[in-house]
């Protein structure tokens, strides 16, 4: 009966449109009426022959989701229980002060091509309440069987203006790369019969070694007018090269007693000044701080190696690495041209071979592997396509050439080497998080790489030398 | 076999009958406008809510297997005979069946009194999740409220927001908490002596005046000492967590159809992309378990949509990302669907510009496309959601008129002029670019009335009775009738609109058998374009004869 009333009130005469129904809903007011699955009173429904047949794909996938949904389990699993038992803030609680500003945590990362490395960081962002910083860091596995850093940096203690900053460690690397010296070609180890000598024949082969560097280093960052800012530094280091590579060592198939350094490691003192133009802007305001779009970045060195007891060390080091950002449209489609040049004045046999200029690697000359190439002085071109993806993701295409020389009057457009690929870079709001890389060269291989790392950023050109 | 058997032999396998209006029938019943959802039932368990393992569940973990399990485009659930949502627990219709005054619009869910009116409050903890500052009040008359603020470097546009869009949301008929923005001072507030701040684990300790005035130092306060927050009243009844997106409550035996299939859901995706809300998730819905108001011994469960701060372009703004509201906040689709071009394709959002106004988000009519909105989480029920379900949303939002959408706006207290005349605007501008839309991709007829005689069927044309569009001129109706075995009873007839929309067909006859069960099928001709049939299905009432409409379906 109650149907029948709400039927001729609301729809039976058209006109009930606009009528106001009942204040409240409650129990009573619904008793007689349905339940929810049979309110649209279809007596019979349109057939679908395409409906009425999705049974037989669905039966043929049927193992496969169940196969995934077994799969994806434990990461529902271990995703409730990140969120369970609040493994974010836990681990926040447990290893960093209420302000976040002090903290002893794990870190842990996939060096590639080398493993993982896992080890502890201690860290303190403010310790004398202007921004000082200390950073500790230990850790083990991967390319560095021992890897101990510290630094402290003044903060804003100097103003806004001067920033010092001394920063030293100690590394084991048991399996660096070395491919000998010059832009030779690489052969495989198999084809070698006898040692090669690296100062006269540029042949390259895979091989490795192993380095224990110790090194300490105080520097004076100041900023001076607009954009540009001048870096003052001075580094001691102390490389040994005595012991055994874990595999393929290099001993084996280079005459490394002709390097300079090799047996009784290396000494040496590094004063360096840095001038760097910085005006990269971001192309607008939805796009990450982290990439840039148009403006210059230049970047030039100039240091002194001086090397005491058996380090022959005493030579100059000279680098100008210059990035224009071009905005192609939009302001996240960036046209990214590089040059640079890396050179030192020394004869090959009084400068350590891990002194000298490389190329190759997830940085400098992309397609190629880590140190492929190194000797006297090194050029590099870069041309770089980057577009957004989406708003956390970009994605960028690039081909890089470059060689490297015995000097300088050597320079000439021939036996360039060169690398393509591209990739994907992640980034949030204000900061780059990581990137894939996929890369070859016209030599061959494919090297794909994770890294955490920008290719342009401007700090980690700063650390590399 | 013959030729003639053959096609009847595929016409069968096929399922594609001779007759235009296909397979579906009606029972000849009065429509349901109310069900029953409200039988009593014990209290369902409070439903855990695991944010990591519901993002990771909604982009992949459950998103893989449902793909698989190839769900065909079904339509909604939840409907009754005429296509709409019936009255349950979910939705109410309220704008969309009949006429509501400005006030009603303006007042929202709540009495119309200013809590602000009943202070000073006394502040009983601090707010548990989500970054931003709030209190657990109770004002002078014992009613609770959480207090919100907007963020000190962004003040107005969360709280503004909210109440814009929970106003809007109500009348269209959901259930929305009673929210308001208030003005008071730091007098105002009172620390309890058993006030407790919790942390994110849920451990409790005394709260101090140091706690207030910490959090106080993190929001606007303007020069007079005026402090702009936003009361939210505690919902009656017992929180039982959020909608899942997907199945139903286990142990609500109300909850009988599957979340992702309810039209009420999936319609609401027409609503959000009108109002820009993204920030779509199963923590910003909640399940109340509620005393009827009729009888004490009786609860059932309620459903409410919350949390609406980051609307109106909120996330968009603070977040400086101009893809939400097209985009997940991670797409893949977009993603690789980019990645090929090389940037060659300028995406749909890269136009959009945050308007010179303060206080407003990222909330602008140009560039909006009401079929491209994404929300910034995937949301199952609005991967489901079709043509239909959005244009029934959009019947019921293109009801709002401009002075009941500038009261609402009111409400907000935007301090700006000229920002509130921006969202006033914005809100009417997008909302006739909802409709016009989705009205296009379905015949828009509506309204549907029938003589006593049932001789002559009236009908609106939205897109002509809102002047969407302006096709009168270029507009013709084409109508068929067929029995219930789907023959053609011979009957046809051709109308064209009136000044308002409206148009009339007649001449019916409905015929002796079956109780005069008809289908009229209405096509919808604008300039060449044909749009897709109406099928009414009309019949007699048994008891009395007189015919009515007993079904419709769009196609």
């Amino acid at each position: 009966m109650r149907w029948t009333l709400v039927w001729v009130l609301l729809v039976g005469g058209g006109a009930a449109w606009g009528q106001t129904p009942p204040a409240t809903l409650d129990a009573r007011a619904v008793a007689d009426a349905p339940p929810p699955e049979r309110s649209d009173g279809v007596a019979s429904e349109d057939e679908s022959l395409a409906r009425d047949l999705l049974w037989v794909p669905r039966l043929a996938l049927y193992v496969p989701r169940r196969a995934i949904e077994l799969v994806f389990e434990p990461l529902r699993a271990a995703s409730f229980v990140w969120d369970r038992f609040r493994i974010p803030e836990r681990f926040k609680e447990a290893f960093f002060n209420e302000s976040g500003t002090f903290g002893i945590f794990p870190v842990a990362f996939v060096d590639t091509g080398f493993g993982l490395n896992a080890g502890l960081r201690l860290m303190h962002s403010d310790m004398f309440g202007a921004g000082e910083s200390l950073l500790l860091r230990a850790s083990f596995g991967g390319r560095y069987q021992q890897f101990y850093s510290a630094s402290i940096d003044s903060g804003r203690r100097l103003g806004n203006r001067f920033k010092l900053k001394l920063r030293g460690g100690y590394e084991v690397g048991p399996q660096d790369a070395f491919y000998g010296i010059g832009n030779g070609d690489q052969v495989s180890r198999d084809q070698v019969t006898q040692r090669v000598d690296p100062l006269v024949d540029d042949t390259a082969i895979s091989t490795q070694y192993r380095k224990d560097l110790a090194y300490a280093k105080l520097s004076l960052e100041a900023k001076l007018i607009r954009h540009t800012k001048a870096t003052v530094s001075v580094e001691g280091r102390y490389q040994d090269f005595s012991r055994p590579a874990d595999e393929a060592d290099f001993n084996n198939y280079y005459l490394v007693n002709r390097l300079a350094g090799i047996e009784q490691g290396t000494y040496d003192v590094y004063p360096q000044l840095r001038l760097t133009f910085d005006n990269r802007q971001t192309g607008h305001a939805y796009m990450s701080e982290a990439m840039s779009a148009r403006g210059f970045y230049l970047n030039g060195w100039l240091g002194y190696a001086k090397g005491f007891r058996t380090d022959p060390s005493n030579h100059l080091r000279y680098a100008a690495d210059l990035q224009w950002f071009i905005d192609v449209l939009r302001g996240d489609r960036v046209l990214i041209l590089r040059l640079l040049l890396d050179g030192v004045t020394a004869d090959l046999d009084k400068i350590p071979f891990v002194d000298l200029p490389d190329l190759g690697g997830p940085l400098l000359l992309r397609g190629y592997p880590i140190d492929r190439f190194r000797d006297r002085v090194a050029t590099l071109g870069s041309v770089e396509y980057q577009y957004n993806l989406t708003f956390q993701t970009t994605a960028y295409v690039f081909i890089d050439t470059g060689r490297v020389w015995r000097s300088l009057e050597d320079f000439a457009f021939e036996r360039f080497r060169m690398g393509f690929g591209g990739g994907i870079m992640a980034h949030s709001r204000t900061s780059f998080l990581a990137r894939v890389q996929l890369a070859s060269s016209i030599d061959g291989g494919l090297f794909v790489s994770f890294s955490l790392d920008p290719v342009y950023d401007t700090r980690t050109r700063e650390e590399a030398k | 076999m013959s030729g003639r058997a053959l096609l009847l032999l595929v016409t069968a396998a096929t399922g594609c009958a001779a007759s235009p209006v296909g397979q579906l029938r009606f029972v000849n019943r009065p429509v349901v406008w109310r069900v029953n959802d409200r039988r009593p039932i014990p209290r369902p368990a409070e439903r855990s809510y695991a944010q990591f393992l519901y993002f990771n569940d909604a982009y992949v973990l459950r998103r893989v297997p449902r793909a698989l399990e190839l769900r065909s485009g079904r339509r909604a659930m939840g409907v009754n005979a005429m296509d709409e949502v019936p009255d349950s627990t979910w939705f109410v219709n309220r704008i969309g069946r009949r006429a509501m005054s400005v006030d009603e619009v303006r007042r929202g869910p709540g009495t119309g009194e200013d809590p602000a009116r009943f202070t000073p409050w006394t502040i009983k903890g601090t707010k548990v999740g989500g970054a931003s500052v709030g209190f657990i009040i109770k004002d002078t008359r014992g009613v609770k409220y959480l207090l919100k603020f907007d963020e000190k470097s962004n003040p107005v546009m969360e709280t503004a927001a909210d109440i814009i869009v929970q106003r809007l949301l109500h009348a269209c008929g959901y259930n929305v908490p009673e929210d308001n923005i208030v003005h008071f001072k730091r007098s105002d507030l009172r620390v309890a002596r058993d006030a407790v701040v919790r942390d994110t684990f849920g451990n409790k300790r005394p709260m101090t005046q140091k706690d207030l005035e910490d959090n106080l130092a993190r929001i606007h306060i303007g020069p007079d000492g005026a402090i702009r927050g936003m009361t939210s009243r505690f919902l009656e009844g017992v929180p039982l967590g959020g909608i899942a997106i997907e199945g139903t409550r286990p142990d609500d035996p109300n909850d009988r159809i599957p979340h992702d299939m309810r039209r009420d859901l999936r319609g609401l995706s027409a609503i959000y992309a009108w109002l820009q809300q993204t920030d779509v998730k199963e923590a910003n819905t909640l399940d109340m378990w509620v005393t009827d108001p009729a009888d004490p011994g009786v609860h059932y469960v309620k459903h409410y949509q919350i949390d609406f701060g980051m609307a109106l372009g909120g996330t968009g703004y603070t977040g400086k990302s101009r893809q939400v509201g097209f985009a997940h906040a991670t797409d893949v689709k977009y993603l690789l669907l980019t990645l090929p071009t090389f940037g060659l394709w300028v995406r749909p959002w890269e136009d959009i510009e945050q308007p010179a106004v303060p206080e407003v988000g990222l909330y602008t009519a140009e560039g909006y496309r009401p079929e491209l909105y994404t929300p910034s989480f995937p949301y199952y029920p609005f991967y489901e959601a079709d043509r239909f379900d959005s244009f029934w949303a959009a019947k019921i939002l293109i009801r709002f008129t401009p002075e009941q959408i500038r009261a609402v706006v009111d409400e907000a207290r935007y301090s700006e002029a000229r920002s509130a005349e921006h969202m006033a605007r914005t809100l009417i501008e997008r909302q006739r670019m909802t409709a016009r839309y989705w009205f296009n991709q379905v015949n828009p007829l509506d309204g549907f009335t029938l003589s006593d005689d049932g001789a002559r069927l009236c009908f609106d044309d939205l897109t002509l009775r809102h002047r969407l569009e302006p096709v009168r001129g270029i507009t013709s109706y084409h109508a068929r009738a067929f029995d219930h075995g789907g023959r053609p009873t011979g009957w046809r007839d051709t109308a064209l609109p009136g000044e308002a929309g409206r148009a009339c067909l007649t001449g019916i006859r409905l015929p002796a058998e079956r109780q005069g069960y008809s289908i009229v099928r209405v096509v919808t001709r604008r300039g060449g374009r044909t749009l897709p049939p109406v099928h009414l299905h009309l019949a007699r009432e048994p008891r009395s004869g007189r015919p009515r409409i007993i079904g419709l379906r769009r196609y």
